[in-house]
């Protein structure tokens, strides 16, 4: 009979990378983004006969993602560690977007600049759906905010982003 | 629609995650409108920059093995505890049956989804290089012209063949963006129908067959020859259509 450590090694652990990416991409420095991505895993090791079905990803993440706000709220400026409001900030803005289609595949330290400086609410939703492809229903679950939540955030981090990008300087585009 | 409100759905229209009526009626004005079907390029020219492997961090070693450690620890401090409780209530065998279904369900569960957002892709790709005037970057029916002008464009080389003997002659060819990369897109005729066929790499090296569905009315054959992966297009007859995949096989 397997015994725990080993389904834990075949469950929890093979989402690892995806664990600590949304803890590094949170909190911003490897040292404690090492921390809050063991921290998570142990509890969900803990939690792991309460767990009911569903995916082991997503539940995983659900747990990184509360530790890293934890985190942040004890760590950071009050500004960062506040929740977006949306009610405060408005719908979903449709003026033209900025002109961005030269984004060169070699500029990665630009993309990584750009994400870092988003809030880190825009920042989950982000790394969630581009860097872990979960859809709009999992973000919603693991950020527990509802799905329209999840597309306006969505929508305002790649505007962000966008801005970001465009301001870079460019030495050459896909032409 | 409106552009104010296409402009709200085009985020769900690019991650796939719209329903198919809300998808026609955007695709449909994609296909007049220019500065829409502008802001959906620059999307797809931002999903390619962060498609970038190294911008996902990975876990270090070092942190692996602690938390490997980590958890034989925990386990030998509660392995009494664990005991006391009857078999359907230990850790072990409960996960690993619930785990198991879980896992199979999330792998068919999310291939269909990044299927059907393929094909949504390539569809809609069509649609947009019919409507907006925009078959090709190179009008050209040579193909020792069209090859040649991916150079440096795209990351990698397409196969480029002129079908003409057979009926179907080469347009001309253009980049475009299919799941967040840049790929191949060659435009061929065939009287007065155009297919678009979307060509990038495979990341797995043995074949797959021809599969052939409909989506919104048009016909996409998809099939990979183990180092490329083939999207052909159309509102063409899906027998046509086989036709052209033979032909394309056999030059
Ligand atoms: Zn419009």
């Amino acid at each position: 009979m397997p015994d725990a450590a080993a389904n834990f090694d075949q469950t929890i652990l093979p989402h690892l990378d995806a664990a600590y990416n949304l803890a590094r991409w949170l909190i911003g420095n490897e040292r404690d983004a090492e921390d809050v991505t063991q921290e998570a895993c142990l509890r969900a090791f803990k939690f792991f006969d309460g767990f009911r079905g569903g995916d082991a990803r997503a539940w995983l993440l659900t747990i990184v993602r509360r530790s890293a706000w934890t985190w942040l709220r004890s760590n950071r400026r009050h500004e960062e560690a506040v929740e977006f409001d949306e009610e405060l900030h408005g719908g979903i803005d449709v003026s033209a977007s900025p002109e961005v289609s030269l984004i060169r595949a070699g500029d990665v330290d630009a993309v990584r600049q750009a994400i870092a400086t988003l809030p880190a609410v825009f920042r989950e939703v982000l790394v969630l759906r581009e860097l872990e492809d979960c859809s709009y229903k999992e973000i919603a679950d693991i950020a527990g905010v509802p799905i329209g939540t999840v597309m306006s955030r969505l929508t305002r981090a790649r505007r962000q982003l966008q801005t970001a990008l465009s301001t870079q300087p460019q030495s050459g585009g896909l032409s | 629609m409106n552009c104010e409100q296409v402009q709200k759905l085009i985020h769900a229209h690019h991650d796939g995650e719209l329903d198919v009526a809300n998808t026609l009626q955007v695709d449909e004005h994609l296909a007049d409108c220019p500065s829409c079907f502008n802001a959906v390029r620059q999307l797809s020219a931002l999903r390619g920059a962060l498609q970038d492997s190294e911008l996902r961090f990975r876990a270090p070693t070092r942190l692996r093995s602690s938390i490997t450690a980590a958890v034989e620890q925990a386990v030998r401090a509660e392995r009494p505890a664990v005991i006391t409780r009857p078999w359907y209530r230990q850790p072990a065998w409960s996960v690993a049956a619930v785990l198991l279904v879980a896992c199979v369900l999330t792998l068919q569960v999310s291939f269909r989804r990044s299927d059907d957002r393929l094909l949504a892709e390539l569809t809609s790709s069509h649609v947009r290089s019919l409507m907006v005037n925009h078959l090709y970057d190179v009008a050209s029916t040579d193909q020792h012209t069209v090859k040649p002008w991916f150079d440096g464009k795209i990351d990698f080389a397409p196969p480029v063949k002129d079908l003409r003997e057979t009926g179907f002659p080469l347009l001309g060819g253009r980049m475009d963006f299919l799941e967040g990369r840049a790929v191949a897109a060659l435009v061929y005729g065939r009287q007065k129908h155009f297919l678009n066929l979307f060509v990038w790499p495979s990341a797995s090296s043995s074949p797959a067959e021809l599969r052939a569905t409909q989506r919104n009315g048009y016909n996409v054959l998809r099939w990979s020859d183990g180092k490329m992966n083939f999207g052909l297009v159309s509102d063409l007859n899906e027998g046509e259509m086989r036709e052209f995949v033979r032909e394309w096989a056999a030059k």
